[in-house]
């Protein structure tokens, strides 16, 4: 996310995720909205996922940085042979979702530098709750390590010329 | 009505008059052409949270017809036209005169614009049902009481359910919030009980009443069933 949009923007795709998907009344609304149109599966990309669901950044300028990452998402790898990172999230949000018992889900990043892969495994990643999540956990590369920051400078002369 | 007036907020049973009820109608039509002027032709332009939860809602409005057959509908409250593109994406086949109301000539402009060269898909701006026809939907229309007192905004839904159960000939469909939005100011909200509005429809109406409800959303769906 890191090196795609700013850092502003990755917190606030990252809480709106994990809002969205939360305990209680927002995660019954999803399993509602994906037993009625199935936005999570085969049928749809995670960009089309996340535009239905609005689940979008609020900086307008931000928007097309963001779904041009969920479609690089395709070019990652996962925790599952074959699998890139883009499905692997969209299979387990489906699974989670379709099961008798989802779980809130918890989006998290780390540094691609330690795990190239998206992962996803369950547990307890806020330490003062005991609800168990399912957490998906997307690299990330410094926008400073990954010359970002120069390319948003250029942008923003770009525009202003 | 004073300013003063449309800040109070009591059980009082206000009468909705002329004058009173076309002040409503302009602080609505204002409020909702906003929310357009700000967000554009999408779900946050007619206060929806998102294109999900929008559709959910006329998955359960649509319960009330059947598409085995041809039927004319009116959209109450129509907006931009989410419910008409809605209709075309999942029920493709079905033969459906749509008519689109809203009180925003914003709204009717947009809605025009997205759905130009089809002929069974009009819009107009207005208040109420223009004339009759088989089923009558209005999604959230009545969801946003401005603050005006609860009395009076109780009057207002009474008046809005009455016209589209007038003009319907076999049944409408309408849907109220049950708990306020975490963070909504106070008094901007109508949330309502659904066995007062069983109650209203099944004695004043004069129509069978099915509540939806448990669809994922702190709400409810009216369907009334009219028989002939």
């Amino acid at each position: 996310m890191g090196a795609a949009i700013t850092d502003t923007t990755t917190a606030d795709v990252l809480y709106q995720l994990n809002k969205r998907l939360s305990e209680g009344g927002p995660l019954q609304e999803m399993v509602v909205i994906q037993k009625e149109f199935g936005v999570f599966s085969e049928k749809y990309s995670l960009k089309q996922a996340f535009r239905v669901l609005h689940i979008v950044p609020n900086d307008f300028t931000e928007r097309r940085f963001w779904f041009l990452f969920l479609d690089a998402l395709k070019n990652y790898t996962s925790d599952q042979d074959d699998v890139s990172g883009h499905d692997r999230i969209v299979k387990a949000h489906q699974e989670n979702l379709e099961s008798d018992s989802p779980l809130p889900v918890y989006t998290t990043i780390h540094r691609a530098a330690d795990d190239k892969r998206v992962t996803v495994t369950r547990g307890r990643p806020i330490i003062y709750e005991t609800q168990e999540y399912l957490i998906i956990s997307i690299p990330t590369v410094p926008a400073t390590e990954s010359g970002r920051a120069a390319r948003v400078a250029a942008r923003k002369k770009r525009v202003s010329e | 009505m004073t300013s003063a007036a449309v800040e109070r907020d009591d059980d009082a049973a206000d009468p909705l008059t002329g004058p009173t009820i076309g002040e409503m109608y302009a602080r609505i039509e204002a409020y909702y052409s906003a929310k357009l002027a700000r967000h554009g032709a999408i779900p946050l332009g007619v206060d929806w949270s998102c294109t999900a939860t929008q559709w959910l809602r006329f998955v359960q409005l649509l319960k009330v017809c059947a598409f085995d057959s041809p039927f004319s509908l009116i959209d109450l409250g129509c907006g931009y036209g989410a419910l008409a593109a809605f209709l075309a994406e999942t029920h493709p086949g079905a033969s459906i005169d749509y008519l689109g109301i809203d009180l925003s000539p914003a709204m009717i402009q947009r809605a025009r614009r997205r759905h130009r060269g089809k002929p069974a898909t009009r819009f107009a701006v207005g208040r109420s049902c223009p004339r009759e026809a088989d089923y009558i939907v209005t999604s959230g229309t009545m969801n946003v009481k401005l603050g005006y007192p609860l009395g009076l905004w109780e009057s207002f839904v009474r008046a809005i359910l009455l016209d589209m159960r007038r003009m319907s000939k076999r049944g409408f469909a309408v849907n109220f919030m049950m708990s306020p939005t975490p963070g909504a100011p106070p008094g901007q909200l109508y949330c309502c009980d659904p066995a007062t509005l069983v109650r209203f429809c099944q004695d004043e109406l004069d129509c069978s009443v099915e509540i939806l409800r448990d669809y994922g959303l702190k709400e409810f769906t009216v369907l009334g069933r009219c028989t002939p």
